[in-house]
Formats: structure tokens, sequence, C-alpha cells
């Protein structure tokens, strides 16, 4: 057993007391012989028990029920997490899902130093465009951008970078994995004077772009 | 110069190495502690320790018959190793988790029986009880890392999901279909939220993640003293 999908859904219902004996008997088993196995368990659980004491914080009385109305706890999670108005939260939920892709980006900061700068796919989908600084410290011709790949991510990108001010388009290049899985786009350092510009970044199937601000020093 | 874009693939087969070499094999463990290998029978330990500590708690509210029976499980399990009583050794953990309950169920048995000559009110206390003021601290912190971890999530969407799984605990396919997500979506959303869940664990707590989310949780959770 691994850790798939699978193997989530079989840990939440043991944790929620939702096996039969056997199969109560053979998860557990699969606990003790799997390394790795008892932390995914234990995320699980405390996630599930998080859940439940926050639930009961909020509402002073025990969990919600599975298949009870969404107005109630979501009134109530939305008044924690300061949002004003819950069908605002559903209504946002679904359009974003409409764009869903899953993946993590990791923006290391241009070697200013060894610190890496992190932006998450969310920060990606969010409003707020999140900014890359760029220096060129060194010689070479070009800036490379190096975008790597998991097994669920579109074939290719399309990688327009756009001048911030007048959104004048100044490089656009349709790149394809290498044998990597990665991505590289060769930027000439000439095109990408010191100046603010927009790098957007569109999964070919899926069509929805995400955009850095470059601020090119 | 390059700026790097990483797209990272979660690690979903991340697991701790079982023993210093990496390897760890029932059949050859069982062999070398026949042979009176007294280090086999320590990496036997090491190795289901807090795995059994974990199903024990689940399954048995009372921390000290807990702790008893995992001290006597490893026992009785190297004594029957040593003298051949194990048949199949490829099914040792099996073994040990049904050698584990059946020790438990009999101390829970003589208890029992001591409770009814003594005629005291002791078996209330057996089961549990309340919280104590530790657990109750515990889990108000676990309770503030999940409300982190939830304002955490960028994506309103995920927030959602968090919730309705974790916190209605609406079914996985219900979600999916009223999100319209796929179900590879679905569990990569809930793996992430469990990573970061870990990482925010880890940073305010120095001990383990099981030792953290088992004091967290102990004491609290499913068990009852019945057999």
């Amino acid at each position: 057993m691994t850790n798939s999908s699978n193997d989530q859904q079989r840990i939440h219902n043991y944790l929620l007391n939702r096996l039969s004996g056997s199969e109560e008997e053979l998860f557990e088993t699969w606990i003790l012989e799997t390394p790795g196995a008892l932390e995914q368990v234990s995320l699980e659980q405390a996630m599930i028990k998080g859940a439940s004491q926050l639930d009961k914080s909020s509402s002073g009385d025990s969990v919600v029920r599975k298949h009870q109305s969404h107005s109630g706890w979501l009134s109530r999670i939305s008044a924690m997490l300061a949002i004003p108005n819950p069908q605002t939260l559903m209504a946002t939920a679904i359009a974003v899902s409409l764009f869903a892709i899953t993946f993590l980006v990791y923006v290391p900061s241009v070697p200013v130093s060894d610190a890496s700068q992190t932006v998450y796919i969310e920060q990606l989908r969010s409003a707020q465009v999140p900014t890359v600084h760029i220096q060129s410290l060194d010689q070479t011709p070009n800036y490379q951008l190096l975008i790597l790949l998991d097994d669920f991510e579109p074939q290719s990108f399309l990688v327009s970078i756009f001048n911030k001010v007048d959104n004048k388009l100044i490089f656009e290049q349709t790149v394809k994995p290498n044998d990597q899985g990665e991505i590289p786009v060769l930027v000439d350092k000439a095109v990408l004077k010191s100046n603010a510009y927009i790098l957007k970044i569109v999964p070919v199937p899926t069509a929805q772009p995400y955009q850095f601000l470059l601020e090119v020093q | 110069m390059a700026l790097k874009l990483v797209v990272e693939h979660p690690s979903f087969d991340q697991k701790k190495p079982p023993n210093n070499d990496g390897k760890f094999s029932p059949t050859a463990i069982v062999a070398r502690i026949k042979s009176g290998d007294r280090t086999a029978e320590s990496e036997m330990v090491t190795f289901y320790s807090d795995e059994l500590m974990f199903i024990l708690s689940r399954k048995f509210s009372d921390k000290e018959l807990c702790l008893d029976t995992h001290q006597d499980t490893f026992a009785m399990v190297i004594q029957k190793i040593r003298n051949d009583e194990l048949r199949d050794p490829s099914k040792l953990a099996s073994f040990i988790r049904s050698t584990a309950i059946n020790l438990a169920l009999m101390s829970i048995r003589k208890h029992k029986k001591m409770i009814a000559l003594s005629d005291s009110p002791v078996l209330e206390n057996l089961s549990g009880g309340s919280n104590s003021a530790y657990q109750d601290i515990a889990q108000e912190e676990l309770t503030d890392i999940l409300m982190t971890l939830i304002n955490e999530l960028g994506v309103e969407r995920d927030k959602l999901i968090i919730i309705s799984f974790y916190i209605t605990q609406l079914d996985k396919s219900q979600i999916c279909q009223q999100l319209d997500l796929s179900p590879d979506h679905f569990d990569k959303i809930i793996y992430r939220a469990k990573q970061r869940l870990k990482r925010l664990i880890l940073s305010r707590n120095k001990g383990s993640l099981f030792t953290t989310i088992r004091q967290w949780i102990t004491g609290s959770d499913k068990g009852e003293f019945n057999d």
C-alpha cells in the first residue's frame, strides 16, 4: 500500500471508525509494517481532531454532522476567517475551481542571496501578482527561467513578457519540457532592460494564465 | 544567471528510513532474534514501537494500560520468537498487533474482577474521564494551528474543501461534485494542507511529529474499556 488516494481515504475512514473489523485489522497491520504510514495517519488525525475542536469552539456544541446544511457552519467558519459574506466564500470557491491547476511554484531569489522566494500557486491565482526581482550579476547574454513540471502538468507553456507600462509584448515563446521535465526559457538580457515587466505563463491545455511582476535592476 | 521556477510534485512516498541500513525484514529479524542476537530485539522494538503505541491508544483510552501493554507485548513477542512459537515470521506485524490486543483485553478483565471485588467506582476513571488541563491547552494549540493553516490557504476554494471534508465531514465525492474538482486535485489539496500542518506543528514543537500529535490527542479519542 502506498500513500495513494486510496490510502488517504482508508486513513480517513479508519480514524472516523468507518472500517469493518477485518478492514481495521488489515489497516493496523499496514501501519505497523509501513515506514511513514504513522506520520500520514497522525497528520490526518490532527486534521480531524483540530477540525472538531474548531467546530466545537465556534458553535459550543458537538461536531457538525454529516450532510448538515452548509449555511450554519459556513457562517461560523466565515466569521472566524473574517470573511464578511459566507456566500462570497462559496461563490469564490466555485469560480476559482474552474481554473484549478495543481502545482506549487518556487521562485528562488535570483542570486542576490541564497534565500529562496516561495510563491505558491494560490498566490498566483490571487489578485496580487507576485514580484520577482532580477539582477544581472554575470556576463552571460541571457536570463534563464527554468520551470519544472510534475506528471500532472501541461505539456507546454506559453511564456510571454510584456512591458508593464504600455503592455507591449516583448517576448513570447511556447516551450515544451526537456527530458528532465524542465522547461528552460532563455530571454535576452538586452531585451529585459532595467524596468518592470509582466511575466505571463500560460499552461497551454488550460489557458489559465499565471503572472509575475519582473523588476529588472 | 537563472531565474528558477520549480513546479513541485508532492512527494507521496516520503518515508522515514526504517533502520540504519534503510531495510527492515521481519523474516530476517525473527531469524536473528532466534539466534540470540540482542541487537535484533531492540531493532524490532524500535521499528514497531510508535506504531503499536498508536494502535493501542486508539483502542484503549487508559494511558497506563497502553504503556504496560506496550511493554508486555514486546517482552512476550520476543519470548515467543525465542521459543520458536511464531509460525510465519513474515506475519510478525500481525502477530505483534494481536498479542497486544489480547494482553490489553486480559488486563481489562483482570481489572474488572478486582473492581467488582472491591466494589469501588474505579471503572469510570479507567475509561479516561474528562480531559486534563494540559490536554485542554494542547487541544487549544491544535485548534490554533489548524486555524492558522486554514488562514494560510490563499484560495477560498481550498479553505472550503478543508472545512467541508474535516468539519462537516462531507464525502470526497460530494465535495468534488459540488466544486467541480477531480479526485486527483482534491487529494493534492488535502495532501498539501497536511504537509503545511506538519510544518506548522514542527515549527512550534521540538518533539517528533507523532509524539506531539499523540500528546494533543491522547485521552480524548476513541477507546473505551470494553471487552
